[in-house]
């Protein structure tokens, strides 16, 4: 027997914990929406442009939900909004969580980072600082974001936090109005030594609004941006190697297979229990009820199964799909609906990398089986696979 | 003089899926994690409040399987190992 306090490498412990996380379904990820409301206007949000002044967490509410996790076995936790640094607990709700011996991400657009932030995170270092960046000029940025200075101070946050050691990424969504920039922004990030991601599913507003899916790209425009991104796909080929195929284990009527409500889960400024941040349809309030409770209907969401018939079900490129039932369920109102646009990019990217001989898939060819359920004709005509 | 040892406040300890953590709460520490094994979380409770090397080599003897000559071996690296990370505060105080 010997005592000791090894040295493990976070990445280490971590891949620990996801196994056991994953074996005893143990919720060790979470994120949490501390405010809804944000500082700026852009023009792609499925959030902010909905909320109401009153739509943030109060400390006392954070803390309720930060012992709720605690408890639960969680480890991570993302801070996100809105605007999480225009919360104006954010300090001692961040602190809170820290105390609590959460490891902390937090998702913010850096606009109100000067020294003093600075400074504090690199007294407090969260794991990660995912700063949005829309844009790599001025003009285009502040397009998109509303907002005088933003490009600087967003530039400025960046570098204040470089000198300082805090670990950070950097993220731009993918539009018809950000596409062409994208390489510029990754370039740059890399310059930086900076991690860089993009995400190209745009969601309708939280209360309806289809506004933001005008600056969805058509699948060839997505292919023909990752393909810039990427040259030849191969980070793209190295990530679908393991997830293609009968034998990936990824194909199949299962309509989760991320770590949804088996290892992760998310909570919205109310409480209110969703499997992440881009679904916000509710499965129980962590103000109300108890954490079982909620976890256990959270469950059972997401054991969900396709229905006989279903495109997905037996999609070879189920585990390389390029939506998810979260964006799914955004533009159809069920995770277990149908959106042809994630299908095209999906079969394309997969032709692309040499895994499907024509690129189309089998519902362009045969139709759609009746009874699943799509988007809306409203929503239909917003989307750019349809125009 | 004798030398009394309590654990400091720039670290938590969780229990997570059963795995005993350290979670570094500053900017300076050498890694942002440590795993603790089951006797360290167990020293790390008694550490607690100010105690004597003896003290608790004590418990440990007490509460696991092991000698007073081991236990005092590995309370002295295990001592020394969360003074390495300053996990720990040290007071002299006559006996």
């Amino acid at each position: 027997m010997s005592c000791g306090v090894p040295v493990i490498r976070g990445e280490t412990i971590r891949d620990r914990l996801m196994a056991k996380a994953r074996a005893d379904r143990i919720p060790l990820q979470a994120e949490v929406e501390i405010i809804a409301t944000c500082n700026f206007k852009c023009v792609h949000c499925y959030i902010a442009p909905c909320a109401e002044h009153e739509d943030r967490m109060s400390l006392e509410q954070a803390r309720v939900i930060l012992r709720k996790l605690m408890d639960a076995g969680t480890m991570t936790v993302l801070l996100t909004g809105g605007e999480v640094l225009t919360h104006k607990q954010f300090k001692e709700i961040y602190l809170e969580a820290k105390r609590c011996g959460f490891q902390i991400f937090i998702n913010t657009n850096a606009y109100l980072i000067g020294e003093r932030w600075a400074d504090f995170f690199a007294e407090w270092p969260p794991e990660t600082i995912s700063i949005s960046i829309y844009g790599a000029t001025p003009e285009s940025y502040e397009r998109l974001t509303g907002i005088p200075r933003s490009y600087e101070r967003c530039m400025r946050a960046v570098d204040l936090l470089l000198e300082r050691g805090v670990p950070m990424e950097l993220k731009c969504p993918a539009m018809t109005i950000t596409k062409d920039e994208l390489p510029l922004i990754k370039a740059w990030a890399a310059s930086k030594g900076l991690r860089f991601r993009t995400d190209h599913n745009i969601m309708p507003q939280e209360k309806g609004g289809l506004q933001p899916l005008q600056l969805q790209l058509s699948p060839e425009e997505v292919i023909s941006m990752q393909q810039r991104l990427d040259p030849g796909l191969v980070e793209q080929r190295r990530y679908a190697e393991r997830r293609v195929g009968e034998a990936s284990g990824f194909v199949g009527d299962r309509v989760y297979l991320c770590g949804a409500g088996k290892i992760s889960l998310a909570i919205n400024v109310h409480g209110g229990v969703t499997t992440c941040t881009t679904s916000r349809k509710v499965v129980g309030n962590l103000f109300e009820q108890s954490f079982d409770e909620v976890w256990d209907a959270l469950g059972g969401k997401v054991a969900a199964r396709y229905p006989v018939g279903h495109p997905c079900a037996t999609c070879q490129f189920h585990g390389i799909c390029a939506g998810c039932p979260a964006t799914v369920e955004s533009l159809t109102g069920l995770p277990t609906g149908y959106v042809q646009l994630y299908c095209k990019i999906t079969h394309m990217r997969a032709y692309e990398m040499g895994y499907h001989p024509t690129g189309v898939p089998r519902t362009v060819t045969s139709g759609i089986p009746s009874g699943i359920v799509t988007p809306g004709a409203t929503t239909a005509r917003m989307l750019p696979v349809l125009n | 003089m004798a030398t009394r040892f309590m654990r400091g406040d720039r670290h938590v300890y969780r229990n997570i899926a059963g795995e005993h953590l350290l979670i570094a709460l500053h900017g300076d520490s050498p890694e942002p994690l440590f795993a603790l094994t089951p006797t360290a979380a167990f020293l790390w409770e008694q550490l607690n409040d100010w105690c004597t090397q003896e003290e608790l080599a004590a418990a440990l003897s007490q509460r696991f399987d092991v000698t007073a000559e081991q236990a005092a071996r590995d309370i002295n690296d295990f001592l020394a190992q969360l003074d390495e990370v300053r996990a720990l505060q040290t007071q002299e105080s006559t006996p």
